[in-house]
């Protein structure tokens, strides 16, 4: 058989006949490649960075709130805002909870408020978690400096805050809040400790935790006067008892209140949730990205058509000379081959290099995975735009094809 | 002569038929003809008599409308596209008015052209290349490019790649056409000495100068072949 070599050197040679052209073909789908790279390594990283924010929250966790969030079929349909009008909980829901099951070890109220903030530098408003001491265990926060509020504090509503990490910086921009004074809704509250940062940044919608404050359940209704009970976090002493407990508390409720004014959520199912969501964009926009793949491809054909034309004399003697028509076949199919892989391999090379850049502002995460499609795919774009040319020249008649003019 | 042996290439009533939209053309009439091993020919005919057609079916471009084409008593005219271009890459060389050489290719190169789709190794390649370019005279001309050669070397090329796989006859399609006088009789002298070395020579031309090199001559007009038959 003829060596395969010989081959590749032959349509090497006729790209070459027509650099720039080649070339310009070749930047199609270099764009295209580039782009589904640098669009699913965006989609990618959102996703690991919301997965991180979420192992930085705790586990055992469940959180009761005051909406339904569930479509029919019981999968949550959205995050609807919990605590609208007179929705809420109240805290002897959490005094119920707290005596349904052995299993549950903590019921702490949360409630989060979105206050005016003022320290001598800065004045900007923050979103305000009004919660309990055991916040801190139940969520694993640690403190890069300072405490968290005790029960002492809590049950005697003193005024005071803890920061995000985030936060602080923005609002005490030299350092050392701690000891010193913010102004909560025109209420100084001494600032007693900083957090650790809690996961990684840029979740979307919500601000990142690392930018709250905290603040004692019992100071934030002074604060803002009102009783009522955002969400109530459950703690469970195991895992496996997560989904029990949920079913005991739904029919807690389901005497208590209208259906459709609560639900039980376990963080699996809201990352499961976010998971889903965030597969499904990164999904659509490497659909779209993959439009200009598309464009590409037809790009290419357009090229091998002309080609195929402006050689039918070529093919004539080739044919001539002894190459079958499988033979022809081969050598165009390898020309468009060549075209698009190597517009593939730049492709990723672009697009990875713009998924480093990118990095540097949003987060992004390029995996082999898209890179062995990527290149994949451009190979099989060469053989799909690729045939249709190569069929019509294997198909010249040498005769006609020597005739051409 | 080789009476009692079979001819290398025998045209058994062979007509051939295209279509033009609604119109058919004849191209060439019922033909039988053969030729033998050495044999050197000239087709002679003005154009659009049909020469060309015949060319064509003699090496195996083409398949007949009816009559059967026999090479070495072979019927080749029920073989398969894929067949019959081995069939040309091992036994058929055809030299082209218009020389058919690749631009920006070695002289060497394009010579050994054949040799690929017959399989052969590139360091083979070569080397076959090399020994056929000396025999037409240009072994200083290994590595030019066709458009640094003058018309005369480009077609001693075309003959090199025609002879490289040891064809046993040779189709030259107005070989001189594009040549000066001087070129030309330095080719056809070349087609002379092939044809003293046992190579069987069809010649396709309009001037009846060159077609005096031949050893037979045929005539073709409106599709009718002349002085063909020779049993």
């Amino acid at each position: 058989m003829i060596d395969f070599m010989s081959l590749v050197r032959i349509a090497v040679n006729a790209l070459l006949r027509n650099k720039s052209r080649s070339l310009l073909t070749t930047f199609g789908i270099t764009i295209g490649v580039a782009a589904v790279i640098l669009l699913v390594s965006i989609g990618n990283g959102l996703e690991a960075t919301i997965v991180s924010e979420f192992q930085g929250i705790g586990s055992n966790l469940l959180y009761v709130v005051p909406v339904n969030v569930f479509d029919e079929e019981g999968r949550p349909s959205g995050f609807g805002r919990p605590g609208f009008g007179n929705k809420t909980f109240t805290e002897r829901d959490i005094r119920d909870i707290k005596r349904l099951s052995p299993a549950i070890t903590a019921a702490i109220p949360m409630t989060e408020k979105r206050l005016l903030t003022r320290s001598p530098h800065k004045q900007r408003s923050a979103p305000t978690m009004g919660t309990v001491t055991e916040y801190q265990s139940l969520n694993s926060v640690t403190l890069q400096e300072g405490r968290f509020f005790n029960q002492g504090e809590e049950e005697r509503s003193k005024r005071v805050v803890v920061l995000g990490p985030k936060f602080a910086n923005d609002v005490f921009p030299t350092g050392n809040a701690v000891g010193k004074t913010l102004s909560i809704s025109s209420v100084p509250f001494k600032v007693i400790g900083i957090t650790d940062p809690r996961g990684a940044e840029g979740n979307i919608g919500a601000a990142s935790l690392d930018d709250h404050i905290y603040v004692p359940f019992s100071s934030l209704q002074k604060l803002v006067e009102t009783s009522g009970v955002d969400t109530i976090s459950v703690q469970v002493s195991d895992a496996s008892l997560i989904e029990q407990v949920s079913t005991d508390i739904e029919k807690h409720f389901a005497r208590r209140r209208k259906p459709d004014s609560f639900s039980v959520i376990d963080q699996r199912q809201i990352l499961g949730t976010l998971q889903s969501v965030l597969g499904a964009t990164t999904f659509a926009l490497s659909g779209i990205a993959a439009i200009s793949l598309v464009v590409g491809g037809i790009g290419v054909m357009n090229m091998m058509l002309v080609s195929v034309t402006e050689r039918t004399r070529e093919i004539g003697l080739r044919k001539a000379v002894g190459a079958t028509p499988r033979v022809i076949l081969i050598q165009f199919l390898m020309e468009a081959v060549i075209l698009t892989m190597i517009g593939g391999v730049f492709g990723t090379v672009v697009g990875a290099g713009g998924s480093l850049i990118v990095n540097r502002f949003f987060p992004t995460s390029i995996s082999p995975l898209s890179i062995a499609l990527a290149i994949g795919v451009s190979t099989a774009i060469g053989i799909i735009f690729g045939i249709l040319p190569a069929r019509r020249a294997a198909k010249l008649s040498p005769i006609e094809a020597l005739r051409y003019e | 002569m080789k009476k009692n042996k079979t001819p290398l290439l025998h045209l058994e009533a062979v007509s051939k038929t295209y279509r033009l939209g609604e119109v058919k053309i004849q191209a060439l009439k019922p033909t039988t003809l053969s030729v033998s091993e050495g044999d050197y020919i000239s087709i002679k005919g003005p154009s659009g008599s049909g020469k060309s057609t015949l060319m064509y079916l003699m090496g195996l471009l083409e398949n007949p409308s009816t009559g059967k084409v026999l090479l070495k008593g072979k019927n080749v005219s029920a073989f398969s596209e894929d067949k019959l271009a081995r069939m040309r890459n091992q036994r058929i060389g055809f030299v082209f008015q218009q020389f058919n050489l690749s631009p920006r290719t070695p002289a060497w190169e394009n010579v050994s052209l054949p040799l690929i789709y017959a399989g052969i190794s590139s360091g083979r390649r070569r080397q076959k290349a090399i020994e056929v370019l000396k025999k037409v005279g240009l072994a200083d001309r290994l590595d030019s490019h066709p458009n640094q050669l003058s018309g005369g070397q480009q077609q001693r090329v075309a003959i090199a790649r025609a002879l490289v796989n040891q064809p046993s006859i040779i189709f030259a399609d107005e070989p001189t056409g594009n040549l000066d006088v001087k070129s030309g009789k330095m080719i056809m002298n070349i087609f002379d000495q092939l044809n003293r070395r046992g190579i069987t020579v069809v010649l396709v031309t309009h001037e009846a100068t060159i077609a005096r090199h031949a050893k037979r001559h045929l005539t073709i007009i409106d599709g009718v072949v002349k002085g063909g038959k020779k049993r």
